[in-house]
């Protein structure tokens, strides 16, 4: 099986580091952006097979890339991860059709199964 | 304020808290996961830097609390000790 290809969204580049060495080496490609202007502009070269969004980021915040991630690809797996503690936050994503919506600290080790479950409802060629 | 309405002060303060915690958080689950020598030199490098950043806004908000007039200090003392209440309550109950 080809690899699977994830986006990292975040502005923070130790997450950015984490969210890497979370995922195993050979069994997905992964794609850093370190802002939404970047995320969107990448994803009009490619559409990776699930994105990891921060919500919190300098520039367009976590929820616009959401919305327009999802106006563009709605079937794209997109899990939010934020330090937001306030439900609003959470309803709002859910608005926007967030897949997974994870508030830090969060487990890696339960973020890549949550990852291999989402995956694993799409086909493996899907275009998103 | 609601807890449905954002409030930027929160979120900023949360953001800073939270971000180097879930670093020292997670690599130290993945250390105990993974044996590799790669997931070791990035994780202590990691949790050491974030180790730092946290103590950093501690430091800082500590100073803005011992500074503050409006005894902030004892409101979040009092914060704490019902968040330690609820906690026990929840492992109990």
């Amino acid at each position: 099986m080809s690899p699977r290809r994830i986006m990292i969204v975040d502005d923070d580049e130790s997450v950015r580091s984490l969210l890497r060495m979370t995922l195993p080496d050979g069994e997905y490609e992964i794609e850093d952006a370190t802002d939404g202007e970047q995320a969107l502009a990448l994803l009009a070269n490619h559409v990776p097979d699930l994105v990891l969004l921060d919500w919190k980021m300098p520039g367009r915040h976590g929820s616009l890339v959401l919305d327009e991630l999802k106006r563009r690809h709605p079937q794209l797996p997109v899990i939010v991860l934020t330090a937001e503690v306030a439900e609003h936050h959470r309803s709002l994503a859910e608005s926007l059709k967030v897949d997974v919506f994870l508030t830090k600290p969060f487990s890696p080790l339960e973020l890549l199964e949550t990852i291999e479950r989402l995956l694993g409802e799409r086909p493996v060629d899907e275009t998103p | 304020m609601s807890d449905h309405e954002p409030n930027p002060q929160l979120s900023t303060l949360a953001h800073e808290l939270k971000t180097p915690l879930a670093v020292i958080v997670g690599f130290a689950e993945l250390l105990g996961a993974r044996d590799d020598e790669r997931t070791r030199l990035e994780a202590s490098k990691r949790i050491a830097e974030a180790s730092e950043r946290l103590r950093d806004v501690l430091d800082d908000l500590l100073t803005g609390v011992a500074t503050d007039k409006n005894d902030l200090g004892a409101r979040l003392v009092d914060a704490l000790a019902a968040g330690r209440r609820a906690r026990n309550q929840g492992q109990t109950g």
